[in-house]
């Protein structure tokens, strides 16, 4: 309430308008200086997730499970397909999105 | 009451009333413009400085990033004391391009020259992690991993010596060039960080779309003969399906590694000359902005990147022996090729196999004999 009465007392006087002109430099600044904090983040690229892609050998079962070091496509796993407990192999590893899509989500 | 005093009355915003103020508002305004006309490139250097600052910062970042994940990755398996010394040491080797005023045979000392630096660089790995116990595939996946993080610290060098030069000689123009390429140096540099990531951890990658391809092709087709060493880092296999002969060609996996698919192209048909009726290249490549990743098109040609060696090769041998060469592509962006595949690009691959099925039985007889090669690199693709 003070501001609006200070505001009210000096209304029409010069020194107000010069006071509105350093308000708006002041702003810009600020904007822009800002501005810069926000960039300064910026990108590091976070390892996507990678998924790797099992499939029974007897009977196409697909599942889906995490990418674990030394996965490769082909790769014969020690696990069990869950419906008939025949051996799996790795049919595909990928990443559900590709880097540039996961920025826009 | 009046909430905006500044119009209210009589006295109107920025009409400041008297005459003393306004001719002082009047030679703000005329310094002002005097000051834009001489100065005005100079202030619109230091605004394009400050905004490349920026950039720099976001490289060496990083650039830090992608060689604290690569040191990492190192030193968990190694057992040498000195690996950090000698990763400097790799991380700012070079390589000297041979003289090319007189082109004649200069395919032959490029492939030398470039034949040399892998193996100095896959030795320097060797050494740096001195280890008996990982395996060969696991040296080359990682000094792969080596060689992006080397490309992330290049890009961050040539970024700064640019803003460094635009800063020491006052131009605008230098730092407007570098102002130009910064969103593609930024996206060249988001790209290597991710092949960093990706080859840390052996996953496939984009680029490797064309060996899956093929990998795919031989799953469940009895294989007549393999050679799993074909050509350096290039493996072979020869399979009998639709009644012909075909041969696969293919970089040796799982390890990361494009091989020499041109030599191994080059050494089959030579070895059965005229038998081959057709040679069908399988390789990603890069799309246009707006074309969808993963689409698929048929062409003609050597579908085949790098520094042109390889693609030379097989221009050479299959004119020499009038072979049609057809080539498949799967498009994707730079960032895409190089960083762990999307599911996106891996599904595509039985629709790939088909158009090889389709293109074989349209341009070939039965038995005749067939070069399909997968061209990309084969990390994670065994
Ligand atoms: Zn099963």
């Amino acid at each position: 309430m003070n501001v609006l009465n200070f505001l009210l007392q000096n209304q029409g006087t010069q020194w107000l308008d010069y006071l509105l002109i350093i308000s708006i430099v002041v702003a810009i600044f600020a904007f822009m200086f800002s501005n810069r904090g926000v960039r300064k983040a910026g990108y590091l690229g976070k390892p996507p997730e990678i998924h790797t892609e099992l499939m029974c050998i007897e009977c196409g079962f697909k599942e889906i499970r995490k990418f674990r070091e030394g996965d490769y496509i082909g790769k014969t796993t020690d696990e069990k397909c869950k419906k008939c407990g025949a051996p799996v192999h790795i049919n595909l590893i990928y990443t559900l999105f590709s880097p540039m899509e996961e920025k826009n989500q | 009451m009046v909430l905006f005093p500044l119009v209210a009355g009589d006295k109107y915003l920025f009409q400041i009333g008297g005459d003393t103020g306004s001719i002082l508002i009047q030679t703000i305004y005329i310094l002002l413009f005097f000051v834009l006309i001489f100065f005005g490139q100079r202030i619109q250097l230091q605004l394009t400085l400050m905004e490349l600052g920026n950039v720099i910062g976001q490289l060496d970042r990083m650039r830090k990033k992608g060689r604290d994940e690569a040191l990492n990755k190192l030193k968990h398996f190694s057992k040498n004391d000195k690996l950090e010394e000698i990763f400097n040491r790799v991380i700012d080797s070079f390589v000297i391009m041979p003289e090319s005023m007189d082109p004649s045979g200069i395919i032959r000392k490029l492939e030398h020259i470039m034949d040399i630096r892998e193996t100095r660089f896959i030795n320097d790995v060797k050494k740096m992690i001195n280890n008996e116990e990982v395996s060969e595939s696991a040296i080359k996946t990682m000094s792969n991993m080596v060689e992006a993080s080397m490309a992330l610290n290049m890009l961050y060098k040539i970024a700064l010596h640019y803003y460094l030069l635009a800063k020491k000689t006052n131009s605008y123009f230098i730092a407007a060039q570098l102002q130009m390429q910064a969103p593609l140096i930024l996206s060249f540099a988001k790209a290597y960080l991710q092949a960093v990531y990706a080859f840390r951890d052996g996953a496939p990658v984009g680029d490797g779309i064309g060996p899956l391809v093929v990998n795919k092709f031989l799953e469940n087709k009895e294989i007549v003969k393999k050679k799993e060493e074909y050509v350096k880092d290039t493996s072979l296999y020869e399979i009998n399906y639709m009644n012909r002969r075909i041969f696969i060609v293919k970089a040796k996996g799982p390890g990361g590694n494009v091989g020499k698919p041109g030599e191994a192209i080059k050494k089959v048909i030579s070895r059965v000359k005229k038998e081959v009726k057709l040679v069908i290249m399988i390789d990603a490549a890069l799309k246009l902005e707006g074309e969808k990743s993963g689409s698929i098109a048929e062409g003609v040609g050597a579908a085949i990147g790098g520094i042109g060696v390889e693609k030379f090769k097989i221009e050479e041998i299959v004119t020499k022996y009038n072979i049609p060469l057809y080539a498949i592509i799967i498009k994707m962006s730079l960032i895409e090729a190089i960083s762990i595949m999307s599911k996106k690009i891996a599904t595509v691959y039985n629709d790939v196999i088909s158009r090889i099925e389709r293109v074989i039985k349209e341009e070939t007889k039965e038995g005749d004999t067939i070069i399909v090669a997968g061209i990309g690199n084969t990390v994670g693709i065994p």
